[in-house]
């Protein structure tokens, strides 16, 4: 039964037909054999007994008057029949009075074929196979039994009639056989076609994406019924997906819009911020020249004492104003190149690992301990990422206590690159959101070791969101301190391509 | 050498008898052979029916001095034939008187009878009676079965027109068995 469920339903269906065609047919010949066999027996045992009546009853004067020659001619009639082997009439007290014995074998001999199906049949059935049959009637005169007609039959023509009729029914049987493989082989179609072009529907449905194919249901039975709800489950699917179709665009073209929207939005904010900073830089630089100019010639004219510090404190406010001036304008020249940058694959692990070496060699005041993963892959721009860690490297300068160690460390999960940045002083500040705000500076200004303007978290928030990653900071858990975390995408191959595809991009930018 | 002789003489003799009085078969002897012939033929005759015998008797008699052992007609005396009672009577006065044969089925006519074997023939011609003897020649003057002593066997002869005459039939079945013989017209002395 396991066999059948891996072949095809064409031939499970012919199969099927046949096992039961074969069952019915075997169990019709086996019936038809066994009744032939008994009714044959039944009517050997019924002319047997019907002779011994016969010649009993004929035999009555004979026993009475002791004639048993004309009792021994009464069963010389028995002639009639080849198959008696023996016959005698027993007397009253069972003594043999006549006998008979054909003397001659009536049969021609049987033939190989014949005695080893012959042969088969006594070792396989030992416990019906009979040589003979033996029938003994009472002999019965005036209601007294006065002897005993015993015929013996031999069963070698019942066994050859037997074989020969099972030889016509193996004949039958293999004729019913053939038979029924045609009709199964014309009525499984019946069946197994609309199956089978079901088969081939769903099969150019799931190759080809082709809901708009349709079978045609030429039947009111299941199999009908499942063609039309097959049909109808395409067309469900066919305007589901129209619909999905009509969705994906409507979404694309308002991403779009979107897209486009936000990018003129940035391009007006970065133009503003160029601008403004082109502005300042203008107007305070031509304010610069005018207060210097007279700076100049106050200085020139006159050398008191009291008029030098006063002079000396507008130079430095001038001087501060120069910075702030570069740096708004350094920050807007960033913020406009930072989105515009191509990003590679490069090796994070030693561009980090080098960067340290180059710490240690200008800053050698401060302990820089190296906590980085070898083979750390990411996709990002090589003078961007130094720029960071320059940035972070030199926060941590700034606030570390002296002679404790500044820990760089560089690690990945299944998604992301953690770069770690940590040191020893003062805490954080409760809002530590706005610390990567532009000129925003929340740490206590009496722990700065030099001035700021808030400035480098802005450009680590800048690059890092640029590389697509993030930025937080952190009070560290075991001591005072602070720790900056910058994340990175996971390198994948796909990033990959997805990078060459930018460079593309932006190489046609 | 004379006694010798006469010794001789009676052993043959003493031989004969022994073998003619004894059984022809299995050790019976002749006439109770004979006897178990003639009650048998009863099983094997259909009379007419008549309404002046009994269906549930069946009349054996004896004409003339009784062969038959005292043991042997003991022992059949009240069998049961065809389904009927066998009642055996013995006629040894010479006489048979008619009131009497309708109660005679069968008869038997001795040894002792066969001076007039052909007077009591005639008189029973045309009466459903069954006529057997051991008398030789009793089938062909017209008497129905005789019985034959043959080597040492018992046969029996069946003259079929007798018991036509009588209007007896009797079984096909022991017809096989008998001679069939016919009535020999009489011949005047």
């Amino acid at each position: 039964m396991f066999a059948l469920q891996h072949i095809p339903i064409k031939a499970k269906l012919i199969a099927m037909m046949m096992i039961t065609a074969s069952i019915g047919i075997v169990i019709m010949a086996t019936a038809i054999v066994v009744n032939e066999a008994q009714t044959k027996r039944e009517t050997i045992v019924t002319e047997l007994t019907t002779l011994a009546e016969v010649i009993g009853s004929r035999s009555t004067g004979s026993l009475t008057f002791n004639d048993p020659r004309t009792a021994t001619e009464n069963l010389s009639a028995l002639q009639i029949n080849k198959n008696v082997i023996y016959a005698e009439i027993l007397d009253e007290n069972n003594q043999v009075f006549a006998e008979y014995y054909p003397g001659f074998s009536y049969f021609p001999p049987p033939h190989d074929e014949e005695l080893k199906l012959l042969n088969l049949f006594r070792e396989w059935f030992p416990q019906l196979y009979r040589e003979t049959i033996e029938v003994s009637i009472p002999i019965i005169l005036d209601e007294q039994i006065i002897g005993t007609t015993r015929i013996i039959s031999s069963l070698d023509a019942f066994y050859r009639n037997l074989i020969h009729y099972l030889g016509w029914i193996g004949i039958i049987s293999v004729l019913c056989f053939l038979l029924s493989l045609i009709v199964s082989t014309s009525l499984h179609r019946l069946i197994s076609k609309p199956i089978v072009q079901l088969n081939q529907a769903a099969k150019k449905v799931s190759v080809d994406n082709n809901y708009a194919i349709r079978l045609t249901a030429e039947r009111d039975d299941e199999l009908g019924l499942l063609i039309n709800n097959f049909n109808t489950m395409l067309e469900q699917i066919e305007a589901r997906d129209h619909q999905l179709e009509q969705h994906s665009h409507e979404l694309e073209i308002q991403v779009q819009k979107r897209s486009s929207e936000l990018l003129r939005v940035n391009q007006v904010r970065i133009q503003w911020l160029e601008n403004m900073a082109k502005f300042l830089k203008h107007e305070l630089k031509n304010a610069t020249v005018g207060m210097n100019t007279s700076l100049d010639l106050i200085e020139r004219r006159a050398a008191e004492a009291p008029i030098e510090k006063y002079l000396q404190r507008a130079r430095k406010s001038i001087g501060f104003m120069r910075v702030l001036l570069d740096s708004v304008s350094h920050a807007s020249s960033l913020e406009a190149a930072v989105h515009k940058e191509a990003l590679t694959s490069l090796n994070l692990s030693r561009l980090i690992k080098d960067e340290i070496a180059d710490y240690r060699v200008f800053y050698p005041q401060y302990q820089l301990v190296d906590e980085c993963q070898d083979n750390i892959d990411i996709l990002g721009n090589e003078d961007r990422i130094k720029q960071l860690l320059d940035k972070l490297v030199g926060n941590a300068f700034e606030h570390c206590k002296q002679d404790t160690p500044i820990q760089i460390g560089l690690s990945r999960n299944t998604e992301n690159v953690m770069l770690t940045v940590s040191n020893e002083g003062v805490k954080l500040p409760e809002d530590k959101t706005r610390i990567f705000d532009l000129f925003v500076s929340l740490r206590d200004a009496v722990h700065w070791k030099s001035d700021s303007l808030g400035l480098g978290l802005y450009i680590v928030k800048l690059i890092a969101v640029s590389h697509k990653g993030t930025v937080t900071a952190e009070d560290r858990q075991d001591t005072d301190g602070a720790r900056f975390t910058v994340t990175f995408p996971v390198l994948e191959s796909s990033s990959t391509n997805e990078a060459l595809e930018t460079d593309a991009m932006n190489s046609g930018y | 050498m004379k006694i010798w002789n006469c010794l001789g003489v009676l052993i043959l003799v003493s031989l004969q008898l022994l073998f003619s009085a004894q059984a022809t078969e299995a050790g019976i002897d002749e006439n109770t052979m004979k006897a178990v012939y003639s009650f048998s033929f009863g099983k094997f005759t259909h009379w007419p029916e008549l309404p002046n015998q009994r269906a549930d008797k069946l009349g054996f008699c004896i004409f003339g001095e009784n062969p038959f052992s005292r043991t042997v007609v003991d022992s059949y005396e009240g069998r049961i034939i065809k389904g009927r009672k066998l009642r055996i009577q013995i006629f040894d006065s010479g006489l048979l008187a008619d009131d009497a044969l309708p109660e005679c089925q069968i008869l038997y006519v001795s040894q002792s009878e066969k001076m007039r074997i052909r007077q009591v023939i005639d008189s029973l011609s045309h009466q459903p009676i069954l006529t057997v003897s051991d008398i030789q020649g009793f089938s062909n003057q017209g008497g129905m079965i005789t019985l034959v002593k043959s080597d040492d066997r018992i046969t029996f002869e069946i003259n079929p027109g007798a018991l036509t005459r009588a209007g007896i039939s009797i079984s096909s079945k022991i017809l096989e068995l008998a001679k069939v013989v016919h009535t020999e017209p009489a011949v005047d002395d």
